[in-house]
């Protein structure tokens, strides 16, 4: 068979960082060290879901780091968005609790962005960028999940506005935020084509008939939700962007939503915190296994920077986001079992202090990884597609 | 790279892969055996990145002469003012053994780094070693008493530094192959028809080349970065280059497997094209250090008593050095 193709399928320019980023990191980092020495905070594994802490996100807030890319007129910075890549992998390495605004920072605000009425983004936007105003995520269903089209939270018109009625699930953070995104039916699908008739609306979680009810994950945690939408009555400009265009939207919702580097490093204080550990007591053996771990780690960090890059030119790589995703939380499974091995060998009321706390937290926090933002399944479903085979 | 060189490359990979001699020739001629020879001792003065990026294109094309090997030799015979034209180099890939020398039967010399001297020997071929390359790898010994050149080799080229541009070398190959063998796999899987359709369209068949392109995809990444860390007559930074080199020989030999899982019996075969690649693969992840050899080197840096910290390395300065 002839192989005429001698293209590269996958492109991963990179560029040198820049003076203003190489600042920023180090302002960024001398923060985080302040802040854990005067006891601002103790780093955690999966700090962007799991460790919500208000005043902490109100002084990032404080220092110009959240809604660093939006424009200066609505609380923004104007900043790059390898400048904001610069300080949320700061934050993710420093396992800094960032839960509370995580959402609104990366996703939420920028949708309000494109598709808010001027009055939205002049009343919310200002105070995401202040860390004062936080997000939920309204997409999963009790029977819509990976097959997001599925949803039947409906929305119809009323006089006043809208009315909505149904359910969300998994809602991350619901019961500590203001707003929530939610993606629901406003006409019926065409026939096999359910993709049409799905509105997206920015539902403020105050307003009455909202009831959010928390589901206590495996560690007994709650900081996931069902959310109940009884018959809530939304103002006209709730429906955010057009009407009927929720689904292209949400796609675009979900590109910033998986895009970014906590896909990778939710757990990297814990390798980070083996290194320490374990310096100067481990044999090739296990020099090896942390190794292969930082091989996979330094790729997927250049993976994610030339994304970003690609990102700031316009371009879409999305084989490469979804890649990075699948890999990245594959690599955050392989740090658990791989430290697990290297301290198998110790007795654990030998085990350095600081490790054990840490890698109980990683095996507690870690399993929806590979679920969260798109299951494994559904990311290797889009890569196949984007290589032809669907 | 310019689109002149691109296009040029591709031409004489594509075309001239069947016969060595006029493929040679032609890399002659092109001037990208001399690509990384500075302008003023007659070479090409390509930056490194784009030499690497010819290796790569030249590892899809199955390019059966010692084109990579003879480009580093050339480059490292530069650096004392030598030039041989026209000659085909090999290069010591394991250490010092003369054992199982690459192009053992078609090179025409073997450079290797001798405490901190530059040789370059003629040799006779011993004995073919019937191993892993798929191109002829030989038991050599050194012909005559002394060197044809012997030089002192600049401070910065020690034999670290020797490994690791080889290590270099072989991963951008690595990175071809594993690149060509994606493409190889994803028409076999579409053309394919099993059940009624095609393999391609069972999820089974799209998991494996997922598989495939997740590692293709991350050797490619920390690639790109390692190509862009050595400066022209510098010692380049080892870790990048130790990450690339692991992580490529590592994939490589995962995406084997499943490439040979996709095909079924037939890429098993001699006759099959994908034999050729994993021949290669083979062969490739193995020289200058395999990926176990790399990961311990890097996880012992990063683990002795005075060690630099993590995230200084992989968020610090990278990406500073291009």
């Amino acid at each position: 068979m002839a192989v005429t193709s001698s293209m590269n399928h996958f492109n991963f320019p990179l560029a040198p960082s820049t003076e203003a980023e190489n600042s920023l990191r180090a302002e960024v980092r001398e923060f985080l060290q302040d802040e854990i020495k005067t006891g601002g905070f103790t780093p955690g594994a999966d700090c962007w879901m799991s460790e919500s802490c208000p005043e902490f996100s109100a002084k990032l807030g404080a220092r110009g780091w959240l809604g660093m890319v939006w424009p200066k007129k609505y609380g923004g910075h104007e900043r790059s968005p390898l400048e904001r890549l610069v300080v949320t992998e700061e934050l993710l390495a420093a396992g800094a609790p960032v839960a509370a605004h995580w959402i609104a920072d990366r996703q939420t605000g920028t949708q309000i962005l494109r598709f808010g009425s001027e009055q939205q983004r002049q009343s919310i936007l200002p105070r995401m960028a202040a860390g004062t105003c936080f997000a939920a995520i309204g997409m999963s269903e009790p029977q819509a999940g990976s097959d997001l089209a599925a949803v039947q939270t409906k929305a119809d018109k009323i006089p006043t506005g809208w009315r909505l009625s149904g359910r969300k699930i998994w809602s991350t953070g619901a019961h500590r935020s203001d707003y929530m995104i939610v993606l629901a039916r406003t006409s019926p699908a065409d026939g096999r084509n359910r993709q049409v008739g799905l509105s997206q609306f920015l539902v403020p979680l105050q307003a009455q008939g909202v009831e959010i009810s928390g589901i206590k994950d495996i560690a007994g945690n709650v900081h996931f939700n069902e959310t109940l939408f009884d018959g809530v009555e939304l103002e006209a400009d709730a429906l955010l962007g057009l009407e009927g265009n929720g689904w292209a939207q949400c796609m675009g919702e979900l590109v910033l939503e998986r895009s970014g580097p906590e896909r990778f490093l939710s757990n990297f204080v814990l390798l980070d915190r083996a290194l320490i550990s374990l310096r100067g007591q481990l044999d090739k053996h296990g020099a090896a296994i942390l190794g292969e771990l930082i091989t996979t780690l330094n790729a997927l960090r250049l993976m994610s920077r030339s994304i970003a890059r690609q990102l700031e030119n316009g371009l879409s790589p999305d084989t490469e986001a979804a890649l990075v995703k699948l890999i990245g939380n594959s690599f955050e499974q392989d740090v658990v079992t791989r430290v697990r091995q290297l301290l198998s060998t110790i007795p654990r009321d030998q085990w350095p202090d600081e490790l054990a706390p840490m890698l109980d937290q990683s095996i507690f926090r870690l399993p929806p990884g590979t679920l969260r933002g798109g299951t494994s399944e559904i990311l290797r479903g889009m890569i196949a597609r984007q290589l032809g085979m669907r | 790279m310019e689109k002149l060189i691109e296009d040029t490359a591709a031409r004489i990979f594509m075309e001239q892969t069947e016969d060595a001699n006029k493929l040679w020739a032609a890399l002659e001629e092109s001037g990208f055996t001399r690509a990384w020879v500075p302008e003023s001792l007659d070479g090409f003065g390509l930056p490194l990145e784009d030499g690497f990026e010819l290796i790569r294109m030249s590892a899809k094309a199955l390019t059966a002469v010692p084109f990579a090997e003879t480009l580093l030799a050339n480059y490292f015979l530069a650096t004392v003012d030598q030039h041989l034209p026209g000659a085909k180099f090999t290069l010591c890939t394991t250490t010092d053994s003369l054992d199982n020398i690459p192009f053992a039967d078609s090179a025409d010399y073997l450079l290797r780094l001798e405490r901190g001297t530059i040789e370059v020997w003629r040799f006779n071929l011993v004995d073919q070693v019937n191993e892993l390359s798929g191109n002829s790898a030989g038991q050599i010994i050194l012909e005559g008493e002394s060197p044809v050149i012997a030089a002192a080799a600049p401070d910065w080229l020690s034999s670290n530094v020797y490994e690791q541009m080889g290590a270099l070398v072989r991963s951008a190959q690595l990175c071809g192959a594993m690149e060509h063998i994606l493409s190889i796999t994803l028409q076999y899987t579409s053309a394919r028809q099993q059940f009624g359709r095609s393999l391609a369209k069972f999820q089974a068949i799209q998991l494996i080349l997922t598989r495939i392109a997740a590692q293709t995809a991350s050797s490619c990444a920390a690639l790109q970065y390692a190509v862009m860390t050595p400066q022209l007559s510098q010692a380049p930074d080892w870790i990048a280059i130790a990450c690339a080199k692991a992580k490529a020989s590592a994939a490589a030999g995962l995406v084997v497997t499943d490439a040979i899982q996709a095909h079924g019996a037939i890429g098993y075969t001699q006759e099959y094209m994908l034999s050729n690649y994993i021949h290669r693969i083979w062969r490739w992840r193995e020289d200058f250090g395999g990926e176990t050899y790399w990961q311990i080197k890097i996880g012992q840096h990063y683990t002795q008593p005075d060690s630099g910290s993590l995230i200084e390395d992989i968020f610090g300065q990278t990406n500073t050095k291009c």
